[in-house]
């Protein structure tokens, strides 16, 4: 048993955090927060594309560097931590399903621009009706004379409108093979795909997209014949849990280091607020939560690059990640007083996230339930 | 990165767990839930010396001890591996003499402490009982007054400590003591080892909600000589913190084993109990509720298996140890409190009823796990050191 970090991981976290304190301050996150923001930094882009961090966990022959999905992990924990757009992650997203149910073609095509920075892409999975079972995804694919037509109504597509790639979860037509469930890989240009933008919370982007037989080439659904399509997204819906519950941490990290900052700077009857022990152990709780879910996120990470089972692991990170970010923003505000409610002080930046993110692959409560039904059937 | 057993301790983890399997065929289960219950409170059975020679015999009371002593130098990892199995099959524990107050002596000790006490702890001659609180000292313990005063080759100990749990069944006591009034009260401690039988130590028993004994041991003009004085005078206050540091890691094996076990046995009486026409496991809330247990008690492991990481580097997991401890011991009063309403009327069966699911254990533990919460560092003052070692945030104002 071996629960920590190695050096090397240690020494990539410690560089990841320094770069992105030079890179991305909360000047940035709210330059491209929306409503008036993109939602995205290209400049910012172009630094994690050169650090080689979208290639991390990819083979090298697939023009990766070869890490591991830890390695990823580490970097992905920064990103939370110093709120980096979203569109690191849902192209992390696209990015882990080409390579886990693309083609050799569908990868020179599509992964290998996007691990060189060059393409923004996302996965459209959510409907009005269906979020997490496949099963229920009511968009289609049929099949043309050449290549496939698309139709359905896709919601909360993480910067669906910036991305030149959106892949669609959505089902084959009864009549046709492959069955089940099928990935069709689309572009925005493509006639037929329309916007519409979200207003959310976390002043992140994301779309409906309406699909109206929408032309897509022959070469456009992921995983030939006979592959399993489920499978495969499954696997890679748990990875991205995963990360995502990693983000959190560092997000949730962040809130509480900035806190404990100001609580020691902050006096109030002739002492700094953060002796008292009432504060003390508020932030001790939050530091106790955050540190229970980085724990439980990294036994997660490694089972799945072990290639072992991980449900029961995963569902315990997110909801773990889930609660301890939310807490811990909701009781950092509490101790900020009022500067924690006025938007001059950053705090908010990290409590809109936190609620997003608690949203994004599941919240706790959905993931608590998943955990009920696995103990119900052990 | 590993969050699995290594080989060799899965293999250990196999053979603890056979050797379990025998003591529990043999009855020591029941034996240990009598004694932990109350209900028996005699001096060790034949079965129970049995078990603790056989612990010596192996070298697993001494697993983590140097070489050079006896031990086999084991990982934090292997020893928590003993520390968890022993409490998950409800057996009896390694001795704390072993587990905390010898590498204690291994560290700070004279030469001349670890040849005349390392042997004889080994051996099972002797036994300490932890003498450190006193009825105005607890958790401000550094504010203690039982005095130790040098005349000529000896201390006179005069004073009266509380909580002291060990004392009818130990040899001696691991007192701490005042050997410097004049100086601020963290740097005037000192620890003295005090035989148990030497004229004027006076044990009064104390009977806890848990079913526990403890005692208040008196000492009055107790003569000892300065041969039984741990490391340097007045230096004591850090071998006390210290030794809390060391039993982090085997404490919290036993304790996660013990919410393990607890859990278990919840899932398996969720599984069995009929209640109203339905299984107890059918009804998706108590699902719901042992998924929130669960995901507590996976957490509270994890933390463990950190504290034994951050100890086989060779450093303090003095902020990863507090967490454990606290999210631990307040677990212990959630899950059993969480069974009561699972178990409904049948949750307030004790031990005695031939009724009780598990010889009443939920009822037990729920009587025992208050003293958790306070022992070993109560945990308000837990949530201080979190604060201040982990966020750097100032002192407490006290």
């Amino acid at each position: 048993m071996d629960v920590g970090l190695s050096p090397e991981q240690l020494s990539l976290a410690e560089a990841s955090r320094q770069m992105l304190a030079r890179q991305w301050t909360t000047a940035g996150v709210r330059a491209a927060a929306l409503p008036d923001g993109p939602g995205h930094s290209p400049e910012l882009w172009k630094q994690l594309a050169d650090a080689g961090w979208l290639r991390l966990p990819f083979p090298e022959s697939a023009g990766g560097d070869g890490g591991s999905l830890i390695e990823l992990g580490v970097v992905v924990r920064e990103v939370g931590r110093a709120l980096v757009p979203t569109t690191f992650a849902s192209t992390l997203h696209a990015a882990l399903l080409l390579w886990e149910l693309g083609s050799v073609e569908q990868q020179e095509r599509w992964l290998r621009p996007i691990l060189n920075g060059e393409l923004l892409a996302t996965v459209a999975y959510a409907e009005a009706a269906a979020v997490h079972d496949p099963a229920a995804y009511q968009a289609t694919v049929r099949r043309l004379a050449v290549g496939w037509s698309l139709s359905g109504r896709k919601l909360f597509v993480e910067n669906g409108s910036l991305s030149k790639l959106i892949l669609v979860a959505c089902r084959v037509a009864p009549d046709q093979v492959p069955k089940g469930l099928g990935i069709c890989a689309v572009t925005p240009d493509d006639e037929g795909v329309s916007f519409s933008r979200h207003a959310t919370f976390g002043h992140d982007l994301q779309d409906e997209i309406t699909f109206a037989e929408v032309a897509s080439g022959a070469g456009s659904l992921l995983g030939g014949e006979g592959a399993d399509v489920l499978r495969g997204w499954r696997h890679v819906t748990e990875v991205v849990t995963v990360l995502a519950s990693l983000e959190m941490v560092g997000g949730a990290q962040a809130v509480i280091d900035r806190t404990a900052q100001y609580v020691t700077g902050r006096h109030a009857f002739g002492k700094p607020i953060g002796s008292f022990q009432a504060v003390q152990h508020h932030l001790a709780n939050a530091a106790m939560a955050v540190k229970g879910a980085d724990l439980a996120a990294w036994q997660a990470a490694w089972r799945l690059a072990e290639g072992l089972s991980a449900a029961r692991e995963v569902s315990i990170a997110k909801a773990s990640a889930g609660r301890a970010y939310k807490e811990a923003t909701v009781i950092a505000h509490q101790l900020h007083g009022g500067m924690g409610y006025i938007e001059e002080t950053d705090l908010h930046l990290w409590s809109r996230r936190a609620i997003a993110a608690d949203l994004r692959h599941g919240s706790a409560a959905y993931h608590m339930q998943r955990l009920a039904e696995l103990v119900g059937a052990l | 990165m590993r969050f699995a057993l290594t080989p060799e301790e899965a293999a250990f983890q196999e053979e603890v767990r056979s050797f379990a399997l025998h003591y529990i065929e043999a009855g020591l289960d029941t034996e240990e839930e009598e004694r932990r219950s109350g209900r028996h409170a005699g001096p060790f059975s034949p079965l129970e010396l049995q078990f603790y020679k056989d612990l010596g015999e192996r070298g697993w009371n001494s697993m983590h001890w140097p070489r050079a002593y006896g031990g086999q130098e084991a990982s934090a990892g292997m020893s928590s591996i003993l520390s968890f199995e022993l409490e998950y099959h409800r057996l009896p524990q390694v001795e704390w003499t072993v587990s905390t107050f010898a590498p204690t002596i291994l560290k700070n000790g004279t030469q001349e402490n670890i040849n005349l006490w390392l042997e004889r702890i080994r051996s099972g001659e002797v036994v300490y009982a932890m003498g450190y609180s006193e009825p105005d000292a607890g958790t401000d313990l550094a504010s203690l007054r039982t005095s130790a005063v040098r005349e000529g080759d000896s201390y006179v100990i005069n004073g009266e400590k509380i909580w002291n749990s060990g004392a009818h069944h130990a040899t001696h006591e691991w007192l701490a003591v005042r050997t410097d009034p004049s100086a601020p009260k963290h740097r005037g401690i000192s620890v003295i080892i005090v035989p148990i039988d030497v004229p004027g130590v006076e044990i009064t028993p104390l009977w806890t909600w848990g079913g526990s004994r403890t005692n208040i041991t008196r000492f009055t003009n107790v003569i000892v000589p300065v041969e039984n004085l741990i490391g340097e005078e007045n230096m004591g206050w850090s071998y006390i913190v210290g030794a809390l540091d060391y039993e982090r890691a085997d404490i919290g094996a036993r304790v996660i084993g013990r919410l393990r076990r607890l859990l278990d046995d919840l899932v398996h009486y969720c599984r069995g109990a009929v209640r109203d026409g339905r299984v107890l496991i059918s009804d998706p809330a108590v699902r719901r509720q042992l998924a929130e247990l669960e995901a507590k008690v996976e957490v509270v492991t994890l933390l463990t298996h950190e504290v034994c990481a951050t100890v086989d580097r060779g450093e303090t997991p003095t902020v990863v140890g507090t967490m454990q401890k606290v999210m631990a011991s307040e677990l212990r009063t959630e899950l059993t409190s969480a069974a009561f309403e699972l178990m409904d009327l049948e949750g307030q069966l004790d031990g005695n009823d031939p009724l009780s699911f598990m010889a009443g254990e939920f009822e037990h533990e729920y009587r025992y796990a208050p003293v958790q919460r306070f022992g070993g560092g109560t945990n308000e003052v837990m949530r201080d050191i979190i604060a201040q070692r982990g966020l750097g945030l100032p002192r407490t104002a006290r």
